[in-house]
C-alpha cells in the first residue's frame, strides 16, 4: 500500500501515528500522548465517554 | 470488505470511504494499517482534524474508525475488515459538539448510541446514550447535505454515497 496513494488515502507509519495521537493529545487533553495512553491503560482518565476523551482515544491503537 | 491479502482487505475498505468523504472535503482518510499487527486500526480524516464543512452556519466533521482485519472462509474471505467502533462528530463554528454518534465496544455503553451535546441547546442529553442501530458514514454526510445544508463538493454525491453505501452493506454482518 502506497504511502500517498491516488486514491486519496495515506498510510501512516509507526511514528507518525505516535506524533497524531501525541498532537491531538496535547490539543484536547493537554497531556502529551504518552501520558494519555499510560492513564487510560491504569483507568485514571474519567469520564471517559467525554467528546474531548473520545477523540483521544480512538486513537489508541496509534499509541504502540 | 474482503481481499485476497489483509493489504488487499484494508485497501478495498478505505477506498469507498474515501469516495463517500469526497462529497464533502478534500481531505485524505488517513489509517495506521500494519499487515504485521493483528489489532485494532485507526482511519480517520483531515489529518485528525475537524474538517470545516461548506455550510451557514459553520459546521465541522470529525470521522474516526477503528477496524480489525480477519481471516473468513466463503464469500466473504480470505480476509475482511471489520468495523471495531466509530465516532462522527458534528461540531458547531467553535467546534464544540452538537452531536455525535459512537459505537464503542471498549468503553460502555458498547451499543450504538448517539449523543445530543449542550452546544445543540439541550441541556440534558450530553450524558445520555440515546440507542440507535448501526450507523454507516454514508448516512451522517446525507444527514449534513440534506437537513444541515452542507454544500457537497462533489454533484454526483447523490449516486456516490448510495454506492458506496452498498458496498458496506452487503459486507456488514450486522445492522
Amino acid at each position: 500500500m502506497k504511502r500517498n496513494s491516488k486514491n486519496g488515502f495515506r498510510v501512516l507509519s509507526k511514528d507518525e501515528g505516535e506524533k497524531l495521537l501525541d498532537r491531538q493529545a496535547r490539543r484536547y487533553l493537554g497531556m502529551s500522548g504518552k501520558t494519555f495512553v499510560r492513564k487510560w491503560k491504569a483507568k485514571e482518565i474519567t469520564n471517559p465517554d467525554r467528546p474531548e476523551v473520545m477523540r483521544v482515544a480512538f486513537l489508541l491503537p496509534f499509541g504502540g | 470488505m474482503a481481499g485476497k491479502t489483509p493489504k488487499q482487505a484494508v485497501e478495498n475498505f478505505l477506498a469507498p470511504i474515501r469516495q463517500a468523504v469526497s462529497c464533502i472535503t478534500h481531505s485524505f482518510v488517513i489509517s495506521g494499517f500494519d499487515p504485521d499487527r493483528a489489532r485494532s486500526h485507526v482511519l480517520t480524516i483531515n489529518n485528525g482534524d475537524p474538517v470545516k464543512l461548506t455550510s451557514t452556519p459553520s459546521l465541522y466533521l470529525t470521522v474516526q474508525m477503528q477496524y480489525r482485519v480477519v481471516e473468513v472462509k466463503g464469500d466473504r474471505g480470505p480476509w475482511k475488515v471489520t468495523t471495531a467502533g466509530y465516532n462522527y462528530s458534528v461540531q458547531d463554528r467553535l467546534q464544540k459538539e452538537l452531536f455525535a454518534y459512537h459505537w464503542h465496544r471498549w468503553i460502555n455503553p458498547s451499543y450504538p448510541h448517539l449523543h445530543v451535546c449542550q452546544a445543540s441547546g439541550v441541556n440534558l442529553l450530553r450524558k445520555t446514550h440515546l440507542p440507535t442501530g448501526r450507523i454507516a458514514i454514508e448516512d451522517v454526510l446525507e444527514l449534513l447535505i440534506e437537513q444541515f445544508k452542507v454544500k457537497p463538493i462533489r454533484q454526483d454525491w447523490e449516486k456516490t454515497l448510495k454506492k458506496t453505501k452498498a458496498a458496506y452493506e452487503k459486507f456488514r454482518t450486522w445492522a
